[in-house]
């Protein structure tokens, strides 16, 4: 299967649908796609993420990989994925595509060494990810099978890739995918950005090898361009701190504050802080006790894309009882009352 | 002359949640899109009619997405769609600001 990434706009499937030059079956078909375009885009998303894997399964006589390989593609300014390859990337003339190189095989190693995962789907996938996409892009995300940095507008942000917390972050809603399936609405879509800026921060830490206390706990402080950092914003969130005055995106601190339909990157701000205060308790650094706590809870129990904040904290409180330490099962326990769960 | 706005929503910053620091919105006249634009606009507000799907089913993460409002009648209609739908007239008009 090939062009995985390709998007034909609905007027042009409808131009080619009335086009006489065509045949009438070829007409018919572009007819047709024009009238799924919805339903095709799902499946499309959908199939990507089914052919990586088939991919790996399917093919003969290969093994799955030991160390997942890292591609950086380059969109020079465009929208489209992925973009042209940019060949030896961890020695690219381009610091952008350097960057993305050695920071997404450093989260790779984050995965395998502290945690045993074989990559996003613990198969060895390919990471695959964009730079330069779009114009003074202020944006990074995960399309459902590769991660996608803009270079920001140089004014409220600055290049994306900047930020090891945000690459963290994107190749983590990866992992989400590829384990728990959390949704991306209400509780489980604040947990889902949760997890992203859980490991995502931890991943930063653990390039630093900071303990808690050494820690910021802020996320993005790295992609703050001039402007914001003149208006004192100097992050985009604070796990220690979500509504703190400093956040360019300031969340709640406590269950009773969330709603329904709330924006998983508000409701993430109520996790957050849960973790950030049972690591703080337990000290060290994060990812010894606690990563590994809420690792488990997020990939040993199989899909639950419905999961609320109060099951997930079960987890994390039934996995601390396991580990027979009093004040690691005090310190669980501790952070997740402290915001009322 | 019927104006058009839009409203960036979503992404990494969560743009468009209670008490983001940040804004992101646009507004044009409709008759400033070339044709095949209105024509996609068109399209796109007129799917909106039809029964929403599941909008859990997209895999995307940290994406945004536009929320596009045009007059109609005595108030106004809003759709809210990916990027890759939105015309690149109408995501040219967009400004990000910081509040």
């Amino acid at each position: 299967m090939k062009c995985m990434c390709s998007i034909i706009p609905s007027n042009v499937l409808k131009r080619f649908a009335r086009d006489k030059k065509l045949s009438a079956s070829s007409r018919r078909r572009f007819a047709e796609a024009a009238a799924h375009e919805t339903h095709w885009r799902k499946l499309r998303e959908l199939n990507a993420a089914a052919f990586a894997r088939a991919q790996l399964t399917l093919s003969a006589g290969e093994s799955i990989s030991a160390v997942p390989a890292v591609t950086v593609f380059d969109c020079a300014t465009g929208t489209a994925l992925p973009g042209s390859p940019v060949p030896n990337p961890g020695a690219s003339s381009d610091p952008t595509a350097k960057r993305t190189f050695v920071e997404t095989t450093a989260v790779a190693k984050f995965y395998k060494t502290l945690f045993g995962r074989n990559s996003i789907d613990n198969l060895g996938m390919t990471l695959q990810s964009s730079v330069h996409y779009g114009v003074k892009y202020n944006n990074a995300y995960w399309n459902g099978s590769q991660m996608v940095y803009g270079d920001g507008d140089s004014n409220i942000f600055v290049d994306f890739t900047k930020a090891r917390d945000v690459i963290g972050h994107e190749l983590t809603h990866g992992v989400t995918q590829y384990t728990a399936q959390l949704a991306y609405a209400d509780e489980p879509g604040g947990l889902n950005e949760s997890m992203s800026d859980v490991f995502g921060s931890m991943f930063r830490q653990w390039r630093s090898n900071q303990t808690v206390n050494q820690a910021d706990w802020l996320i993005g402080k790295e992609i703050m361009g001039p402007a914001a950092l003149a208006r004192g914003y100097t992050c985009l969130r604070d796990m220690a701190n979500p509504a703190a005055q400093h956040c360019l995106a300031p969340q709640p601190t406590h269950y009773s504050q969330y709603r329904a339909g709330m924006d998983p990157h508000s409701s993430s701000g109520i996790p957050n802080l849960a973790f950030c205060r049972a690591a703080m308790t337990i000290g060290g650094k994060s990812w010894i006790v606690a990563g590994r706590i809420w690792y488990k809870a997020l990939t040993g129990f199989g899909p639950s894309p419905n999961l609320s904040m109060a099951k997930f904290a079960a987890r994390t409180r039934s996995i601390a009882r396991a580990t027979r330490k009093t004040a690691v099962i005090t310190a669980i326990n501790k952070a997740w009352q402290s915001v009322g769960l | 002359m019927s104006r058009i706005s839009i409203e960036r929503l979503g992404g990494l910053a969560g743009l468009g949640a209670p008490g983001v620091r940040m804004v992101s919105r646009g507004k044009m006249e409709l008759e400033a899109l070339a044709q095949h634009e209105r024509d996609a606009l068109e399209s796109l507000f007129a799917r909106a009619k039809a029964p929403p799907g599941d909008a859990r089913a997209s895999l995307a993460r940290d994406a945004f997405r536009y929320r596009i409002t045009r007059p109609r009648g005595k108030g106004e209609e809003a759709v809210e769609v990916a990027e890759s739908e939105v015309p690149a007239g109408l995501l040219g008009c967009i400004v990000d600001e910081l509040t």
